[in-house]
């Protein structure tokens, strides 16, 4: 479905205007997300189902999380169907976001090296493009150029990877290897050979860390988030994390922790530490993604359903946060640049006290504060840790969310002080459409602790 | 419970808003009405709402305090949000005395951290950055621990009911790292020695209904917890970390005591006695016996009346007529303000712990709870009274005494809302001292808290 409408989007770009295109491909999203919706009717197919050639695999694990980004994109992209004040519209934007789009849905799916490597290639390709879609801006094409360089080393290091592991094993498709590990496993004599196929996975998932940003590779996707204008690092900084870790979530029971491990130590150490000195909201957001995706990263050695609750609370949190900030920058009188008008936390002082008041729940939420979906997410993975008795992990988790609190609440004594703020009251008001968005999210986190308790019944069938 | 609370608060602010000159009448009224839900219960099933004297006595202590702090800041504060804030965190407050479960309990501990973060960022006094930031991270930080020992509890037992957790007996090495995780979070929230430094800046700098509903409630929560989640639960490892315990009582005792004789911002002297008389608390709290439970509890609330009250005659006030927080500015109040001054010196006298007041029949039964368990540790303890005598009537003293200042003009006496504030504070703290056996008599089930052999 995305793949027809992505052809006709091609002929239709040629012809009309961008509002009109990104309000058709919003359309044609839901859609496609309603005939997705039907594959929930697999679920009773326990191991699940493979397609076109045992290629991919569709299983009750990944198909929460694909539902989750799904929803995300729409609710993202909304906002680029509404008349705001720097606006930024272009023709090819949707037809980037489709093939983007295609490229990310389907790499949780992955079940051979070689779809790997071709809808990685696929998501990085449309999202290089899609950084610097506005090749006006200088900063964009930087972004863009940085990304491009970074992201070819990863695919070059998957595709070495790959070749490795076809090299011993003669497949690429995982099923087979996953076998091929079960039977390594059970006779110990050959020991050598599964040894070297986990190295030769721990590769990869570096390559994938790396393309996910996380510490210690992380410096360059600052630098990506920073430069690239604000909706698109919302997209971009969440969507292409999310589904490589689903990915990697997934097939987890392939790799080996050590690589994990050390890049959720240092992941957590940088997210929470590095934001101390910063004044940069788009770095500081940057930064709290890393650290949230380093606990994502123990829920994925724990292999549990926190993951999952995470994950929700990862989505809904920084999708009110970016969008806050967009709506936010309808307020700026003197924008830093056309293309991120909110860029200072100094400049958090807003005449809106409701949308403030939004987003300082957003970050109650980050810092774990009860009965926000941050207190939760972190409550599971607590208690999957302890479960599986990683303890110092446990403990480094703790600190650092605490230190994590301290740049938090940074952002909230500004946002604070917009109370105190009654000038430049009558300005234009936040387009309506993204005001319903807003609040849409609002009610998400709010009532999380309502249906929590479905959602992990839920889980907790699909993953039995 | 929470939905029929949340939804009174949700229509306060609904109806405030939409009756802008009457929003402060309001939310004193919903605030009272907070007391409904427990008082229905009662009537209702003639049973003490699932929970027991402890928690009623506490619950009590709240809904009182709440509309006295939203009084106290009737006249210099003109926001409506102040007030609602005012109102989340009483009834937040409630809700954790209410709460059956380590989980819930551990939800509003912190969720009463929201509000208050805000009120004291929004409202607070000049360095109100600094004392926001100081409560956030200290209780987040330290809290977070106990959320560790409930995600223990949830792994071990799959439980973290009061009860059910009450009925299991861990083992000694689990009960100690639980006790230890569990202590982190209530010796910053008491506060004892090493941690305390966050409290006389929050105090000092939050404003006034925030630092009473602090000292009048939020410290009391420490004691709730202890009795709650630790002592039922934890026994052996109460009992193995009672030496501990007693050295950082002491430790605290002694040293706030000492520091309070140190300092000049009024707000903050207040601060460290209440600091010092927790500590006395807790070592009733710990002393395994009738007397030194009850004593604690009694000085709980006792405290959770006096403190209040000596807050809001030094930040309410003094400050409102005055607009600094400093000793050495005030001198002789007697001679131009008797009222005042008389107030204060009841207070402070039973702030001191005076015969025939609550603090008093608190203390001295904490005392001797202490002197039965450990004779030594309580014989230094009681060196505490000595010392809170010598802060409280050097506090007096400079304060009522002497001659006025040329620093001061001449100000009114206490108006009627002061003086109904500050009886209402005065009386039961008084009445309970001379019958002290009605609070005692709630305290039936403080046996179930001792560890004995039979």
């Amino acid at each position: 479905m995305l793949l027809t409408s992505n052809l006709m989007f091609l002929v239709y770009s040629t012809l009309s205007n961008s509002m009109l295109m990104n309000r058709l491909g919003t359309m044609t999203m839901m859609f496609t997300f309603m005939t997705y919706m039907n594959s929930m009717s697999m679920v009773s197919l326990t191991p699940g189902m493979t397609m076109f050639n045992n290629w991919f695999k569709l299983t009750t694990y990944n198909l929460p999380l694909t539902y989750l980004m799904f929803g995300m994109m729409m609710m993202l992209l909304l906002y680029n169907t509404t008349n705001v004040k720097y606006n930024l519209k272009s023709n090819f934007y949707m037809l980037l976001m489709m093939s983007n789009m295609m490229g990310l849905m389907l790499l949780p799916l992955v079940n051979d090296l070689l779809t790997l490597y071709m809808m990685m290639e696929l998501q990085s390709y449309s999202l290089y493009l899609l950084t610097g879609l506005h090749n006006k801006s200088y900063n964009a094409s930087r972004a863009s150029l940085l990304y491009f360089m970074m992201g070819g080393m990863a695919s070059v290091m998957i595709l070495m990877g790959s070749y490795y592991m076809y090299n011993m094993t003669g497949t690429t498709n995982l099923t087979d290897m996953s076998l091929l590990n079960d039977m390594m496993n059970t006779n110990n004599n050959n020991n050598y050979m599964n040894l070297s196929m986990k190295d030769y996975f721990d590769m990869m998932v570096m390559a994938l860390l790396f393309k996910m940003g996380l510490a210690p590779l992380h410096r360059w996707s600052m630098s990506v988030y920073n430069y690239a204008p604000t909706y698109m690092t919302a997209y971009m900084s969440m969507v292409a994390k999310m589904s490589m870790g689903c990915w990697l979530y997934v097939n987890s029971n392939l790799f080996n922790n050590y690589m994990f491990m050390m890049f959720f130590y240092v992941s957590l150490l940088m997210g929470s530490y590095k934001p101390l000195y910063q004044m940069n909201m788009k770095t500081m957001l940057a930064y709290s993604g890393m650290l949230n995706f380093g606990y994502v990263l123990l829920t994925m050695m724990t292999y549990d359903m926190s993951f999952y609750v995470y994950m929700m609370q990862y989505v809904l949190t920084h999708m009110m946060l970016f969008m806050g900030m967009l709506s936010a920058s309808e307020y700026m009188e003197k924008p830093m640049t056309k293309w991120s008008p909110l860029l200072y936390m100094h400049q958090l002082r807003l005449p809106n006290l409701t949308l403030s008041f939004m987003l300082m729940l957003a970050l109650f939420s980050l810092m774990g504060m009860p009965p926000l979906p941050g207190f939760y997410a972190k409550l599971y993975v607590l208690t999957g840790a302890m479960q599986d008795n990683y303890m110092l992990e446990t403990c480094l988790m703790m600190v650092c969310s605490v230190l994590a609190t301290y740049y938090y609440s940074n952002m909230m004594k500004m946002l604070m002080t917009s109370k105190n703020d009654n000038k430049m009251l009558e300005v234009n008001n936040i387009n309506s459409t993204n005001a319903y968005m807003l609040s849409m999210c609002l009610m998400l986190l709010l009532t999380f602790f309502m249906y929590l308790p479905y959602l992990l019944e839920g889980l907790y069938i699909m993953m039995m | 419970m929470t939905l029929t609370l949340l939804s009174v608060s949700t229509m306060t602010s609904m109806m405030s808003r939409m009756m802008k000159n009457k929003y402060k009448e309001m939310m004193l009224v919903s605030s009272m009405l907070m007391m409904m839900p427990t008082l229905y219960e009662w009537q209702e099933v003639d049973t003490y709402f699932r929970t027991d004297g402890m928690a009623d006595m506490l619950m009590l202590l709240t809904v009182y305090l709440v509309p006295l702090s939203m009084m106290s800041n009737w006249n210099n504060m003109k926001d409506m949000l102040y007030y609602e804030l005012m109102l989340n965190l009483g009834m937040m407050l409630m809700m954790n005395f209410m709460c059956q479960d380590m989980t819930s309990f551990y939800m509003y501990f912190e969720a009463s951290l929201a509000p208050l973060f805000m009120m004291m960022g929004l409202y607070g006094a000049a360095n109100r950055d600094k004392a926001a930031d100081y409560m956030l991270m200290y209780t987040l930080f330290s809290s977070l621990f106990m959320l560790l020992a409930m995600a223990l509890y949830e792994v071990m037992l799959d439980n973290t009911d009061y009860e059910a957790t009450s009925m299991m007996f861990l083992s000694m090495e689990l009960q100690s790292m639980l006790f230890m995780a569990m202590f982190m979070g209530m010796a910053v929230k008491t506060p004892l020695s090493p941690v305390h430094t966050w409290l006389p800046v929050v105090h000092s700098e939050s404003p006034l209904a925030g630092s009473m509903l602090l000292a009048g409630v939020m410290l009391k929560l420490a004691m709730y917890a202890m009795m709650r989640l630790m002592m039922p639960t934890l026994t052996l490892a109460t009992l193995l970390y009672t030496p501990m315990m007693y050295m950082l009582c002491m430790m605290t005792m002694m040293y706030t005591s000492m520091m309070t004789l140190r300092q000049t911002d009024l707000k903050v002297m207040v601060a460290y006695s209440s600091m010092s008389h927790m500590a006395v608390c807790m070592l009733g709290m710990f002393s395994n016996s009738m007397t030194g439970l009850t004593g604690s509890l009694v000085l709980s609330m006792a405290h959770g009346f006096v403190s209040p009250g000596l807050f809001m005659m030094v930040g309410g006030m003094l400050y409102d007529r005055y607009h600094n927080r400093l000793l050495h500015y005030y001198q002789g109040l007697m001679t131009y303000m008797p009222y005042l001054s008389v107030y204060f010196m009841m207070l402070s006298f039973c702030n001191v712990g005076t015969p025939l007041s609550m603090n008093f029949m608190g203390e001295l039964l904490s005392m001797t709870g202490t002197m039965d368990r450990a004779p030594l540790l309580g014989m230094l303890a009681s060196f505490s009274v000595l010392l809170s005598a010598c802060y409280q009537m050097k506090l007096t003293n400079r304060l009522t005494g002497g001659m006025k200042t040329p620093y001061l003009h001449l100000t009114s006496d206490v108006t009627y809302r002061e003086t109904f504030l500050l009886l209402s504070l005065m009386m039961p703290t008084m009445y309970l001292g001379f019958f002290p056996n009605w609070s005692m008599d709630f305290l039936w089930s403080l046996t179930n808290l001792m560890y004995t052999m039979y």
